[in-house]
């Protein structure tokens, strides 16, 4: 009974194989117990299987409340993998190392944006945004991007560092 | 008749179970046992939604666990306060002083 019981609790629970025999041997120990001490207070085997299973509550209730407290906390030094796994992808994507993106550092304005339009010796698309990337002098660096880009259609501007 | 509603148990939980490792290490079962024994048997809850806390609480840094082999063969996973989690049940403790004291001096007078 209890077994059958852990069974359907183990096909619900959504985290990895290790963590997840560990959870079943930890509960199967707390029904055990359980079922023990109704046992020694004078209640037949099968009944106090019955009533410990009962104690319990709903296996899947407590399976999905599991799964999401081992889903929602990755360890540390994964989370700093990966962004710096994204953090590299999106400086690949932007094509140069020596292209600075840091969002609104600097907001800018329209008619910067069709200056730099003017000046702009390449012209990206970086998923809805369009990028102009300008020439600048040493140390100059920096991604700008107008305050609401939603109302200008998503246009940037990079300023590419000089090569030293 | 309803004791509490089970938001008040809710909003309570993390300090009622940090509570009961305040003398020591205890495996699960155990904490069912000691809830219910200090509060003479006033809180009422399906032992299973335990195990989300603990581990929680453990993901939190604020229990630590161990397994332990015990003589017939069966398991038990130990959990205990860290620092940190004597620190935070400190802190819990002192918040909730503070707020029955002040909700018992609003409400006094004021059963109808």
């Amino acid at each position: 009974m209890a077994e059958d019981f852990l069974s359907g609790f183990a096909r619900r629970l959504k985290i990895s194989d290790g963590r997840r025999d560990q959870v079943i041997r930890e509960l199967r120990t707390h029904i055990e117990a359980s079922r023990n001490d109704l046992e020694l207070s004078g209640r037949p085997p099968d009944e106090a299987m019955r009533e410990s299973l009962d104690r319990f509550g709903d296996p899947g209730e407590v399976a999905d409340m599991l799964s999401v407290v081992h889903r929602s906390h990755l360890p540390k030094f994964k989370l700093v993998a990966i962004a710096t796994i994204a953090l590299a992808g999106l400086s690949a994507w932007l094509g140069t190392s020596h292209t600075f993106a840091s969002g609104a550092r600097h907001p800018i304005h329209h008619h910067q944006l069709h200056q730099s339009r003017g000046q702009a010796n390449e012209i990206r698309r970086i998923g809805m945004r369009q990028v102009f990337v300008v020439p600048g002098p040493r140390g100059s660096d920096r991604a700008r991007t107008p305050t609401n880009l939603t109302h200008t259609h998503g246009i940037g501007i990079v300023v590419r560092m000089a090569r030293p | 008749m309803k004791l509490y509603s089970r938001e008040l148990l809710k909003g309570t939980a993390d300090t009622l179970v940090l509570s009961a490792f305040a003398e020591g290490e205890m495996y699960g079962y155990q904490v069912v046992r000691e809830l219910d024994r200090r509060s003479n048997g006033f809180f009422q809850f399906k032992e299973g939604t335990l195990y989300p806390i603990l581990h929680r609480l453990e993901r939190q840094s604020l229990l630590v666990a161990r397994w332990e082999s015990m003589p017939n063969g069966t398991e038990r996973r130990y959990y205990s306060l860290t620092a940190l989690g004597r620190e935070t049940l400190r802190d819990r403790i002192s918040e909730w002083t503070g707020f029955a004291s002040a909700v018992s001096l609003v409400t006094a007078g004021a059963g109808a």
